[in-house]
C-alpha cells in the first residue's frame, strides 16, 4: 500500500510564483472593461460637451448619477476620499475576475464590501486592508455606496451624508449589523 | 488529514463566498493557504515532473472557474482542490490552451541547486516516487482518484468521498480494488537489487501529457 511517507518531504511552492498567482486574482491588475459600458461613459461625456458652458461640471453631474462601470468598485475602510487619490486609497478594490472570455462584473458593491467587513478584511479603526483576520466574523458598520466620477461605485463606512460631503451621489445604504 | 480551518479565521467556504461576490482578495487568501499542499500533491501525482508548478497555477485558475461547484469538507476547500489538481494534471494540454495568457504572466521558475548529498538522496527518492506515480496512473481513472487523494495525499475516506461527490463505501471499494492491482507492481519496486531508475513491468515513469481515456467523476 502506498502512503505519503513513500514520497520525498514536502517542499514549498515558489514564493515568487505564489505571490504572482495571488496577484492575478486581485484587482490590482488592470481589468478589461465591457465595451458596452465604455460606450455609455463616452456618451455621457459627449452629452456634457454638447451642453456647453461649464461642460466639466455637467459631465461630472451626469457621470455620477449612476454606476456606469461595474468592472470594479472600491471598499473604503475609513470615510476619507480624494478625487485625485489615484489608486492609493484606504481600503481595497473589488473586481470580478474574467470568467473565460466574459469580463467580470461587480453587481452589488455594497453587499460585497459588507462581506469584506464581516470577514474582517476591513475593520473599524484600521486604515487599509487587514491581511490576516483573526476572528470568524466581525461587525459590519453602516455603509453607504456613492458613485465616483469615473462611474464606479465607492462604499464608505457611514451614512448618505458622507457622499455629499465628498461631492458624490449616494446610490445605496445599508444599516450596521453585528 | 484534518480540516484546514483554524479557529477564528474565515473558513475557505466563507472566503469562496466573498470571492464569488466580487472580492478576489479573498480568493488570493485561498491561494496563499493551499498553494503548498496543491503543489506537493501535483509533484507526487506527476512523478516530480518539472511542470508541477504550472499545473499548480492552472489548478487555481480552474478552481476559480469552477468555484460555484466546490465541495467543502468541514469548511475546507483543500480536498476539492486536490481533486481539481489531479484532473488538471491529467488534462494538461487542454489546461495550457485555456490558461495560456494567464500562465504567461507568471514568473518563470528558477530551480535552486541542492547541496550534493541532499540532491543524491532526493533524486533516488524522487525516482522511486515517480515509479509509484506511474504505477498509479495505470489504474482506471476512478481508482486513480481515490489513490491520489487517500494514499498519496493522506485524505480520510470521508474527505475523499465528499471531495469526489461519491459515497464513502464507493471510496472504500475503489481503494480496495486499486490496492489489489497495485500490490504486484509495488512489490517489484521493493525487491532487493531493484534500481529505481529501471521501470518495472506495466509502469512507465513520466507524467501524462494528455487526457486519459477512462473517465470518472470530475468536480
Amino acid at each position: 500500500m502506498i502512503s505519503p511517507e513513500d514520497f520525498p518531504p514536502d517542499r514549498p511552492f515558489s514564493v515568487e510564483k505564489k505571490r504572482a498567482l495571488q496577484a492575478s486574482f486581485v484587482g490590482s491588475a488592470p481589468q478589461r472593461r465591457p465595451r458596452r459600458r465604455l460606450r455609455i461613459t463616452l456618451a455621457s461625456a459627449g452629452t456634457a460637451i454638447v451642453l456647453g458652458g461649464g461642460g466639466a461640471i455637467a459631465y461630472s453631474a451626469i457621470a455620477t448619477n449612476s454606476v456606469t462601470d461595474e468592472s470594479s468598485a472600491r471598499c473604503y475602510s475609513v470615510a476619507s476620499y480624494s478625487s485625485k487619490g489615484g489608486d492609493d486609497f484606504p481600503g481595497t478594490s473589488i473586481s470580478a475576475v474574467d470568467a473565460g472570455d466574459a469580463p467580470g462584473r461587480v453587481t452589488s458593491a455594497i453587499d460585497v464590501c459588507a462581506s469584506l467587513w464581516r470577514a474582517g478584511f476591513l475593520q473599524a479603526g484600521v486604515t487599509g486592508q487587514v491581511r490576516n483576520p483573526t476572528q470568524a466574523t466581525y461587525p459590519v458598520p453602516a455603509l453607504v455606496g456613492c458613485v465616483m466620477a469615473n462611474g464606479q461605485a465607492a462604499v464608505f463606512p457611514g451614512t448618505a451624508a458622507i457622499c455629499s460631503q465628498f461631492g458624490l451621489v449616494a446610490i445605496a445604504s445599508r444599516p450596521a449589523s453585528s | 488529514m484534518t480540516a484546514r480551518r483554524s479557529l477564528g479565521r474565515p473558513s475557505d467556504e466563507e472566503l469562496f463566498q466573498v470571492a464569488d461576490e466580487g472580492a478576489e482578495t479573498a480568493f488570493a487568501e485561498v491561494v496563499g493557504r493551499h498553494a503548498d499542499a496543491v503543489f506537493n500533491h501535483c509533484l507526487r501525482w506527476m512523478g516530480y515532473d518539472s511542470e508541477a508548478e504550472d499545473v499548480t497555477s492552472m489548478t487555481f485558475f480552474e478552481a476559480w472557474r469552477k468555484r460555484r461547484t466546490v465541495r467543502f469538507v468541514e469548511g475546507s476547500a483543500l480536498p476539492w482542490l486536490l481533486v481539481v489538481a489531479t484532473n488538471v494534471a491529467r488534462n494538461q494540454t487542454r489546461g495550457r490552451r485555456r490558461y495560456e495568457r494567464m500562465l504567461a504572466k507568471l514568473p518563470k521558475s528558477e530551480s535552486a541547486p541542492d547541496v550534493a548529498d541532499e540532491a543524491i538522496r532526493h533524486v533516488d527518492a524522487e525516482r522511486k516516487a515517480a515509479k509509484i506515480a506511474a504505477c498509479v496512473r495505470t489504474l482506471r481513472r476512478p481508482e486513480q482518484d481515490v489513490v491520489a487523494l487517500c494514499d498519496m495525499s493522506g485524505l480520510s475516506y470521508a474527505e475523499a468521498a465528499t471531495a469526489l461527490g461519491i459515497p464513502i463505501g464507493t471510496v472504500r471499494s475503489r481503494l480496495s480494488r486499486a490496492r489489489e492491482r497495485l500490490r504486484p507492481m509495488l512489490a517489484e519496486l521493493d525487491e532487493p537489487g531493484h534500481s529505481p531508475s529501471i521501470p518495472s513491468a506495466g509502469c512507465v515513469a513520466g507524467a501524462p501529457r494528455s487526457t486519459s481515456t477512462s473517465r470518472g467523476d470530475q468536480p
